[in-house]
């Protein structure tokens, strides 16, 4: 039994992941825009804050346009990604009964490249960074309906995470081949859609990504009940009143949306919609009220940490972002498969 | 107002299998009725009809009134509760918390925050589970969790009750005190149909049970009326002999060596 069972703490405890992870996000992003190849002290930060707020008269330092134009779109691309990715974990996870279902381990990711590469063919040169977002969404919301089905099929666990896992490569070896094929400047690198990376972080991209992370990423946090009542399984919720054909169509269509806006935007960065929901379930125990919220921000604490070591630690090399969440997630994931191998009969 | 469960005709088929033939048979308010018969009969598969869950492929099953297959899920709700017969599946949910989840189909209604909780703790007390309330339904035992899912379907407090096997991993103890629950609640305005292995406790607490074999209706009436020597022992294939309760004023199943 996880300590979240007991009752002791349990109403408090959510109230203070909130305070906690939302005091260390903020946290986080004022270090991660100090942090880079031009020194900023958190005076600057101010500088630059006041002169936008129109507040501060005078002219535009070097310090305040590397601010504006290069670290706060990056830090908030960062944010945006990891709570995507962190609320669509949460859900795939409830949708499918099942915690080990992440974003990139069921294919979903590799199937938003895909949509994003045939996005960038449809773009005229020179276009949107919309267009491109957009079919990244249509691809991962459809290829989570296609899981779905899967789901459907086959009962064992493994059989439908390898299942997953196959249409995954499978499709991230077509990513691999038109990238390397087509070889122009316009589409991002393999590696982007293999480890992500966010040196992409542009206004335009952030203002192309945001809506369909923060709108999808609202609906599936207002879902937390039939979450719940899901964890019963899919017959018991339906005596419950859920029409969980219906529910599970809205939740899968608005996780491939922001996993689409997240791969658009910040490219593959693996493990983050599996550990933060992992560790907050731990923290705050199963109840999606809280779970699918916080996983947004646990998610978004996760990414902007890495993306800021990423791009600092090896300077001026920078390593890809989702090099860093792998070398974290991959051991907890395993860690996660050995626990849950030893306690089913 | 309570219309009870009404069965008309039943078929349903699955491929070219026909899993339920022709059965018709209802329960009325105040009443509890017991579906009986060996593995296969079609038991789980009748009372999944009347839940909704399945389409019969011919007839028409209502449920107080409305009709169990073409009902919104969320209409039915506040209709019929069911009991699977591992009562709460495996989830790491507290006990209190799942049994709350009964009183979901009613979030929108005028109901006050506590009298929620009074209606989830009263059948938390029914159930003898209120011990438990803090345990995650992941550390009980098999008993313990079907007696947590009669709690969550009394919390849902439906007009009709639908229960597969709500005794099977049960002490008598326990056996004995949730049969008395569902009679009280039977009694109380509740309409209960709830599948039965153990035919002395359907013989004790039944008013009327359905007997049925390879999809069909055998028997239905009351308990001395369908647990007769002969018919149990030919469904069953088992010698069987019926006589009456030396205590109770019910039939006593005896099972016999072969002859």
């Amino acid at each position: 039994m996880t300590a979240a069972a007991e009752a002791g703490g349990a109403a408090t405890r959510p109230r203070i992941a909130l305070v906690v992870t939302l005091v260390s996000l903020i946290g986080l992003m004022i270090f991660g825009m100090l942090m880079g190849a031009v020194s900023i002290g958190v005076g600057d930060l101010f500088h630059m804050i006041g002169l936008r707020l129109g507040l501060i008269e005078g002219p535009e330092t070097l310090i305040d346009s590397v601010l504006w134009a290069i670290r706060l779109p990056r830090v908030l691309a960062g944010a945006l990604v990891g709570a995507g990715l962190g609320v669509s974990g949460a859900s795939l996870q409830g949708a499918f009964r099942n915690h080990m279902a992440d974003p990139h381990l069921i294919g979903l990711a590799p199937a938003a490249g895909l949509g994003a590469v045939a996005g960038i063919a449809l773009t005229p040169v020179g276009g949107s960074p919309t267009i491109m977002m957009v079919a990244a969404a249509v691809s991962g919301a459809t290829v989570a309906l296609a899981m779905r089905r899967i789901a459907q099929r086959v009962v064992e666990t493994t059989q439908f995470m390898l299942v997953g896992l196959a249409l995954g490569l499978g499709m991230l070896a077509w990513l691999g081949a038109i990238v390397l094929a087509w070889d122009s400047p316009r589409v991002p690198t393999f590696t982007f859609f293999v480890f992500g990376g966010l040196s992409g972080a542009t206004w335009a991209a952030l203002g192309a990504a945001a809506p369909l992370i923060l709108v999808a990423g609202a609906i599936l946090v207002r879902m937390a009940r039939p979450f719940d009542l899901l964890a019963l399984g899919e017959t018991e919720a339906r005596h419950l009143g859920i029409d969980v054909d219906r529910f599970i169509r809205y939740v899968l269509i608005a996780s491939g949306v922001a996993i689409g806006g997240a791969v658009g935007l910040g490219g593959a960065i693996g493990f983050v919609g599996l550990v933060a929901p992992l560790v907050l379930r731990r923290w705050i125990g199963p109840g999606h009220r809280w779970l699918l919220g916080l996983s947004a921000i646990g998610g978004a604490m996760m990414v902007v940490a890495t993306d800021t070591l990423a791009r600092t630690v090896a300077a001026p090399v920078e390593i890809p972002v989702g090099l860093l969440t792998a070398i974290v997630g991959a051991p907890v994931f395993v860690w996660f498969l050995v626990r849950a191998g030893r306690s089913t009969p | 107002m309570n219309d009870g469960i009404k069965m008309e005709r039943i078929g349903y088929r699955v491929g070219a299998r026909s899993l339920l033939e022709e059965v018709s048979m209802s329960a009325a308010i105040g009443e509890m009725v017991g579906i009986v018969g060996p593995n296969g009969a079609g038991k789980t598969t009748l009372l999944r009809v009347a839940a909704g869950d399945l389409s019969p492929s011919t007839g028409k099953a209502t449920v107080n009134g409305l009709d169990a297959s073409s009902t919104t899920v969320m209409k039915l709700s506040t209709h019929r509760a069911y009991l699977g017969p591992q009562g709460v599946t495996d989830n790491p949910f507290a006990v209190r918390d799942v049994v709350a989840m009964g009183r979901h189909p009613y979030r929108r209604a005028q109901i006050a925050p506590n009298e929620h909780d009074e209606i989830v703790g009263a059948a938390m007390e029914r159930t003898d589970v209120s011990h438990l309330a803090h345990r995650a339904v992941s550390s009980l035992s098999t008993g313990e969790r079907q007696r947590v899912g009669l709690a969550r379907i009394l919390a849902q407090q439906t007009p009709v009750i639908l229960l597969d096997e709500p005794t099977s991993a049960l002490d008598i103890g326990h056996q004995e005190a949730v049969m008395r629950l569902l009679r009280s609640t039977a009694d109380q305005g509740a309409v209960v149909l709830a599948i039965l292995h153990d035919l002395n406790l359907a013989a004790a607490h039944a008013d009327r049970l359905v007997l049925l074999e390879q999809g069909r209706v055998r028997v239905v009436g009351t308990p001395a009326e369908v647990l007769v020597g002969d018919i149990l022992t030919d469904v069953y294939r088992q010698r069987m002999r019926v006589i009456d309760h030396p205590d109770r004023d019910c039939p006593l199943v005896l099972t016999l060596d072969d002859a």
